[in-house]
Formats: C-alpha cells, structure tokens, sequence
C-alpha cells in the first residue's frame, strides 16, 4: 500500500506532463497551418469562384474569425471530441481517420513485427560469427537497405514483381499486384477476399519489413558484440549449454532492454516509411491522406493526423518507459 | 605525413571520402562541360527515351539516355547531385550547428530556465514523426530549397541538442574547468574554449550522419511534389518523372536512384568510420 502512496505523484505527473506535450504539438500543429501564407478558400473553389464566393466559404469554414477565435473554437471543440469536418470532403474527420487508420496500423505492425523477428534473429546470428564472410556480406546488405529510399524500392518492387513477371510470363503466383488493397471490380468474400488482401499486401509489407529488419539486424549486431565477451557468456558456456542457448537465454534476455527502447524509437520511422509505402502501392492509410490532405490546404484533417501521429509517438514512449524495467530489472522506477 | 594507426579512418572509411570527393567533383564538373543546357526542351520525338549508352536520332551519345522530354540524364542527373548535396550538407550542418548551441546551453545552466525551455522544444518536436513536420512545413510555404532547408534544420536539431548538453554536463565536472575559471576566465569563454571542443565529437559524428538523412528527406519531399519544383533537376522528382515509365525506360529511374542510394551509402560509411575512431580514442563506445 505505501508503495502505491509514493508512487502515485510521480504517476500523476507524468500523466500530467505527456497531456501537457499532447497540447503542445496540437497547438503547434495549428499554429504551422495558420501562419502559412495563403488562403485555403483558394484551393477549394472552382476556377469561375467570385470575391463573394470566396468570402461566403471563408465564413463558413469560420476562417473570417481571428486567429485566436478560431485557436479556441478548435480547442473546445477537440477537447469535447469532436475534430471537426473535413473542408474538402464536408464529411467528419473522425470518420475519415476511422477509414484510414487501420489501413496503416495493420500495414504498420505487421511489417514492424516482421521486421523484429526478421532483424533480431540476424542480428544475433550475425553477432554469433563476427568478422565472418556472412556477417560482412549482411552488414553489407542491411547497410544499403538503410541508404535506400523506400520509394525506390517499391517502384523496383514494382518493375521486376508485377511488369518483368508479367512479360517473362512466370507463374501467376509469382505476379503480384502493384496497386490497391484487392482486385478491383472483385466482389470477394470471406476468405477468398482475405487471399486477396495477402497477395496485395506482400509487396509493401515486405519492402516495409526488409527496410525495418535492416535497421533492427545492425542495431542488435552492436549491442550483442557489446555483451558477447561477458563474463557471464562465459559462465554460460563453460556450464556446458549448447552455443544457441546462451545465445538465446542469456544474450537475448540482456538485449531487452535496447530492443524495447528501439521498437519505441522504430514507430515514428514506421510511419515515415509508410507515407511512400502508400504512395507508390495506393493504399488508402493515413500517409497518403496526410499528403493529400496538406495538399489540399484540407486543415481540420490535416491536424486530425497529426493528432493520431503525435498519440502513437507518445503512448509508444510511454510505453517503453513503462516496459523498461520490465526488460531490465537493474533500471530503477 | 605519419598518422598514427588509431587516428586513422578504417578502409571503409577512406573509400567513403574518396567517394564523396569524386561524387562533388562530378556534380560540379560535369553540367560545365556539357555542351548542351540540360534543362532545355528540343526535338523531343528524336530525342525521347534513349536507352543507355545508345545514340539518339541527332547523333549525340548518351551514357545514361535520355528523359521523355529527350534531355540527357547523365547531365541532369549530376545538376540535381549539385542540389542534394548543398541540401544535404548544409541542411545537417545548419542542424548541427543549432543543436550545438542549444545543447551547449543547455548543458552547461543545465537545470534553468534555459535548460527547460530548450528541452521541453526538444521534446515537442520529437513528439511528431519529422517527416510529418517536413510536409506541413514544406506543401505550406512556397517550394524551394529555401523553404526545405528551413524545414530540415527547425525538425533536425534536437538529437545533436541532446547529445551535446549530455556531453557537457560530463565534460563540466572535469578538474580543467574550475582551473580555467580559477584563471579568470568568462563562464562563455570556459564553455567555448575549454568544454565545448572536448563535448563536440559525438556531435560531429551525429551531423555526419544526418547528412545522408537530410538528402533521403529531400528527395523524398521532392518525389512527393512537394520539394524541388520541375524543370530542376533533384534525384527525388526525376525518380518520379520515371514512375509511369517503368516498362518502357526503366533506366529513368534507376539511374538517379543509385546515385542517391551512393551518396546517402558514402555518407553512412564515413560517419560510421568516424563514429568508431572516436570510440577507439575514448575507449568506449559512442552513441549518435
């Protein structure tokens, strides 16, 4: 019971502190859209559009008010909920992030689970036989993976999976869809469609995969070499174990830490990612509603991303801060 | 010149500055001794997508072919090297210069109002994935390598801030500093002179680095539409000048892609072998 006496202050504080940084990067966010030059009611009008017309959408869209009006107005409105509708659209933004939002989050966790399994598993074999010929040759590779822009690599993904597979007639399997999350005109059900969900998301998952699984295989081949020669490494060896258990019970259990603060760290980069990966593959999630939507001066939904982003960012570091000691028992709460 | 071997750059190293040397030279060399403007449009049906080392219908020889609009990509492709590079290069020193300054202030009143202040921007701007900063910031405000360099330096300056007030709340405890204020010195000059030469080397090494992240970010932006502006030439938008062009002049593409991908590798590279000399003269490991 006292335990949870002393900790509740410093619970409430840091409740109170990541509120306090939610506000600040909302406000921010407004402050960037409203200080740029020009005027959205521009961009939203038909060629023809009177002076008139231009002034009767301003008030409309409420962008007449002050600044500081329109600040409050969006404030209370946020805090009550309600985020607003979209200018181009007139649908809610809620319901527009509802569309897009878990486009992303699938595209973005299952390629960010991949790419740990896929980059720890590396990293440690890596880090297993240093200096070896298969080290350097995916020391190499994830190393140019990394200089690599995403986009880039989906239009070569593109080029050799769906045109040269196509005009070298390989096997259909082998053909894979460049655009969209399912065949369109399609009307697939059940697991049929779900088939065609995988076929679609094999290019952009697992160019997101190999992108990420590059930056986790360096990552873990560092902190492993850091901890290889261990006094304990040698304990565990000399008690007899086989090479892939001290590897996987006594390296990987010393590597939690460094991985969970790098899976907190991996999200914003996740997202990063993702606003080519949807680009190029036409995936209708958040990165490419962010893009079009700050293309088209389409504000509220412009900050309704940037909220989404900023709570994905934060509860992710809060997160790790709370898994930490979890991971590493020595780190103090 | 003898250096000793610990102060060397590893191979890896030395190759990426050798690299980078040719890579600058080129960008430099090449679009003057062309012969024609590479941003000129003319006889475009006998020019169009010239494959690679092939002769187009006027004659003229083009290593790497030629664009839709029938201009050499081997020329236009070193003009847009001219821009990622001054982007990248000055886009991360800028950054680093910033993040220097705050860091070192912050570090040495660390605890202040300053200290505070500096570290709650920090964590704000950290708060939103920077490519989310970077398009608000840049579809925003009028295209150009003014607006992107302003961009990359307000959302790049926080990691090399976080090192450097880390590095100089350690460096402060050293005995030379109290001999150096002992000796009437400034609090400014002690900060200038005596911590933050020793503080900056994992700074160094983090702006090295952030050279080849600031030239990804560019041609990123710029692939998106939203940087360099066409008919310049940037290795982002002619990447995606190729992108319906994939079956029939997939070198397009290819070829600006590889020269970024080189860059951005020598960069890595060089940082990475920086990054380990340093290690090896502190006897510890850096983190950037």
């Amino acid at each position: 019971m006292r335990y949870h006496r002393v900790r509740s202050p410093v619970l409430f504080r840091a409740a109170a502190r990541t509120v306090l940084l939610y506000w600040c990067v909302l406000s921010l966010t407004f402050a960037l859209l409203r200080l740029a030059p020009g005027d959205p009611a521009t961009f939203l009008l038909a060629p023809g559009a009177t002076a008139a017309d231009a002034a009767r959408l301003r008030s409309e869209l409420g962008l007449d008010r002050p600044i500081a009006v329109q600040y409050a107005r969006w404030l209370s409105a946020t805090l009550r909920g309600d985020l607003g509708a979209s200018f181009v659209e007139r649908r809610p933004v809620a319901a527009t992030l509802a569309d897009a939002l878990p486009v992303s989050l699938a595209l973005g966790t299952t390629s960010l689970l991949l790419s740990f399994a896929i980059g720890i598993t590396i990293g440690l074999t890596q880090a297993a036989r240093r200096g070896s010929l298969r080290d350097r040759a995916l020391t190499g590779l994830s190393v140019i993976l990394a200089a690599s822009p995403a986009y880039w690599l989906g239009l070569g993904a593109i080029a050799c999976f769906t045109y040269l597979a196509s005009s070298l007639s390989m096997p259909m399997w082998m053909r894979l869809p460049a655009v969209g999350m399912s065949t369109p005109g399609a009307e697939l059900h059940g697991l049929a469609h779900l088939a065609d969900l995988a076929r679609h998301s094999i290019l952009p998952v697992s160019l997101l995969a190999a992108i990420g699984a590059a930056g986790v295989a360096r990552y873990v081949r560092t902190s492993a070499l850091d901890a290889i020669d261990a006094d304990w490494m040698r304990t565990a060896r000399a008690k007899g174990l086989a090479e892939h258990t001290v590897l996987r019970r006594h390296l990987l259990a010393n590597l939690r830490a460094p991985i969970v603060t790098l899976f907190a760290l991996s999200l914003p980069g996740t997202v990063a990612g993702s606003v080519f990966v949807e680009t190029i593959f036409g995936w209708p999630g958040m990165g490419r509603l962010m893009v079009t939507s700050i293309v088209a001066r389409d504000y509220p939904v412009v900050l309704g991303c940037a909220a989404a982003y900023a709570a994905v960012v934060i509860v992710a570091n809060l997160a790790a801060e709370w898994l930490l000691p979890w991971a590493d028992p020595r780190v103090a709460t | 010149m003898s250096v000793a071997p610990e102060l060397r750059l590893a191979r890896s190293g030395r190759l990426a500055l050798v690299a980078l040397v040719l890579i600058a030279l080129g960008v430099v060399v090449v679009p003057l001794l062309s012969s024609r403007d590479p941003l000129l449009i003319q006889d475009v049906l006998a020019r169009r997508l010239v494959p690679p080392l092939a002769r187009d219908a006027g004659g003229d020889w083009h290593l790497l072919g030629t664009d839709r609009f029938g201009r050499d990509l081997f020329v236009r492709m070193m003009l847009a090297g001219r821009l990622s590079l001054l982007v990248g290069v000055v886009g991360a020193g800028l950054s680093g210069a910033v993040g220097t300054i705050l860091g070192a202030v912050a570090g040495w009143w660390a605890g202040g109002a300053l200290d505070r202040t500096i570290t709650a921007a920090a964590d704000i701007l950290l708060a939103l994935p920077r490519l989310v900063l970077l398009l608000v910031g840049v579809a925003l405000w009028p295209p150009g390598v003014v607006t992107i360099l302003v961009v990359l330096v307000l959302t790049g300056w926080m990691g090399v801030a976080r090192l450097v007030r880390a590095e100089v709340r350690t460096v402060r405890e050293r005995p030379y500093v109290p001999a150096a204020q002992a000796l009437g010195a400034t609090q400014l000059r002690v900060l200038a002179r005596h911590v933050l030469p020793n503080a900056i080397g994992p700074a160094l090494v983090a702006t090295t680095l952030g050279v080849g992240n600031a030239i990804l970010l560019e041609s990123g932006l710029s692939f998106l539409g939203l940087g360099i502006q066409p008919p310049a030439p940037s290795w982002g938008n002619m990447i995606a000048g190729g992108r319906d062009l994939l079956v029939v002049a997939p070198w397009v593409s290819l070829a600006p892609g590889i020269a970024l991908v080189v860059t951005v590798l020598a960069t890595t590279m060089l940082g990475d072998a920086w990054r380990d000399r340093l290690a090896g003269e502190r006897g510890t490991t850096v983190q950037t």
